[in-house]
């Protein structure tokens, strides 16, 4: 039981971490892109 | 625990900063908000990735970046978790933007949906429970603002209050949708780097494991799977959260502003992206015993991690934070609840044939009489104003099956939903004080539903979708 609530535990920290970092480099790859193709608004 | 986390110099240095670069970035941008189209919609031409940073930035509200540690704190992982399920309202908002953009090519507001599908009643109580619901959330995120500056950088409430008012007013005010687009776009690259660059910071001071074995030997009832308390917030932040977005302008707005095929894709990234923020931010209130930190108020958990990881440094990052996820939303609440007072009260009541100059012209008025009004509640500083947001719960969860129906069916029958806000609004209020704050929005959304399918089901109407498109302003035009 232990072992598994500290594998969820780290499952969900470093998962949502390395989201939110893709997520920001995402967002950014993004602008890059539309603004290249001149369809920022 | 220190008074303040950030010398107060440094606080004002950022709050002026980044309040001129928002200023100045929404007079640039305030040149393309000449015409109304422009002002209110952002010319109906956003791209993805403006049209996905907005969303997300406009969902993390301070509440997001300091209740989440608070959430952790005392309810566990699943408080973490409860907190995510706010994503879903911007996942299942896709199909409904892309079916806005669809039926109202030419439309600006949620209001002006209502009452082109249900009728002048229908129109009245959804522009009342829009206009109450906008309020509180305005209110409560300027008071957020006053006491968070207050408590971060030592900034006076009342000053913190107004600043952060005035620089959102202003750049709002000088480029409409445009500006505020745009300002989101920044802001939610700024809290998604601050919060991965603190987390990570934590991660390097103390490990997953540390904080595992620290939760199992203090408080084991924090890594409950079935913290009771836990999962009942997990269940009614999820129909708040899909009424809040269901039915606020602040969202209708952006669907209508994105280009066409552009918003179902954006809100489901959104929602992704959203998803891993509620964690992150809650995972900084779960570390705090591992560090040895006494946490004597939750509500600051976050910063108090940060500031002892990384110093200066870490406070300024937090303080940068909280700005944006507050300048994001404020801004986004001006803009879309100055579109109703213009369109839906203004135009529809008083000036039927307002040319667009003068609905730009009201619309400028309306931010600042807002952002004024705003100010006003918030002066006495009344914390329990606050709370009054959650009122919102049961008012919003009784719109969600009227918004649903009315989108998709064109047998929903306009009485029935009327009767479906007026029923599922005070059935929930009544539910929220007799029976307890997490049955709010679930007993509003129930009552609601059941009221809507029966009426539609044994009353079945026939509407004509092209009746949609029969703007004021088309008429206007013809």
């Amino acid at each position: 039981m232990s072992l598994f609530s500290t594998l969820f535990l780290k499952a969900i920290v470093f998962g949502a971490v390395g989201l939110a970092s893709a997520a920001a480099l995402f967002l950014l790859f993004a602008l890059f892109k539309d603004s290249k193709e001149k369809s920022l608004w | 625990m220190p008074d303040t986390f950030l010398d107060i110099k440094v606080s004002i240095g950022l709050l002026i900063g980044f309040g001129l670069l928002w200023i100045w970035l929404g007079r640039v941008w305030g040149r393309k908000a000449r015409d109304l189209e422009g002002f209110m919609v952002a010319g109906r031409n956003v791209g993805f990735a403006l049209g996905a940073a907005t969303a997300v930035a406009t969902w993390i509200t301070s509440n997001t970046t300091m209740l989440a540690p608070q959430f952790a704190l005392q309810l566990g992982v699943w408080g973490m978790l409860a907190y995510c399920t706010a994503s879903f309202g911007l996942f299942l908002f896709a199909p409904l933007a892309r079916r806005i953009r669809a039926l109202m090519p030419r439309g600006f507001t949620s209001v002006e949906f209502f009452r082109l599908r249900y009728g002048p009643t229908a129109h009245i109580i959804f522009l009342l429970i829009s206009l109450f619901y906008a309020l509180t959330w305005l209110v409560s995120m300027a008071m957020a603002a006053g006491l968070l500056l207050e408590t971060l950088g030592g900034i006076p409430y009342h000053y913190g209050m107004t600043a952060i008012l005035l620089i959102c007013v202003l750049y709002t005010l000088f480029g409409g949708l445009y500006a505020v687009i745009g300002t989101d776009f920044i802001q939610s690259v700024v809290i998604l780097i601050g919060l991965v660059v603190v987390t990570v910071a934590v991660l390097n001071h103390v490990s997953v494991d540390d904080i595992h074995t620290q939760l199992t030997e203090s408080r084991p009832a924090l890594l409950w799977i079935a913290f009771p308390a836990a999962l009942m917030a997990l269940f009614n932040n999820l129909l708040f959260g899909l009424g809040e977005v269901f039915h606020s302008n602040v969202w209708w707005s952006r669907a209508f502003a994105m280009r066409k095929n552009v918003g179902a894709k954006a809100y489901f990234t959104a929602g992704l992206l959203w998803l891993p923020i509620p964690i992150v931010a809650g995972f900084l209130g779960l570390a705090a015993p591992a560090l040895g930190l006494e946490i004597a108020r939750p509500d600051v958990a976050g910063p108090a991690v940060a500031a002892h990881v990384l110093g200066v440094s870490g406070a300024i990052l937090i303080f940068v934070v909280v700005l944006s996820s507050l300048a994001s939303s404020i801004d986004s609440l001006l803009a879309a609840t100055a579109d109703l007072i213009t369109h839906d009260i203004v135009k529809a009541w008083f000036i039927p044939n307002a040319s667009s100059a003068t609905e730009r012209k009201i619309a400028g008025a309306s931010i600042v009489g807002l952002g004024l009004l705003t100010w006003l509640i918030c002066l006495p500083n009344l914390g329990t104003l606050a709370t009054v947001l959650f009122f919102a719960g049961p008012l919003v969860g009784s719109a969600i099956w009227p918004v649903l129906l009315g989108l998709f069916s064109e047998r929903a029958n306009p009485k029935a939903v009327i009767a479906a806000l007026l029923f599922g609004s005070f059935g929930g209020l009544w539910a929220y004080m007799t029976l307890g704050w997490y049955t709010g929005a679930l007993v509003g959304t129930a009552i609601s539903m059941v009221i809507c399918i029966t009426g539609t089901l044994m009353f079945p109407a026939s509407f004509d979708w092209a009746r949609l498109q029969t703007t004021p302003q088309r008429k206007a035009e013809s």
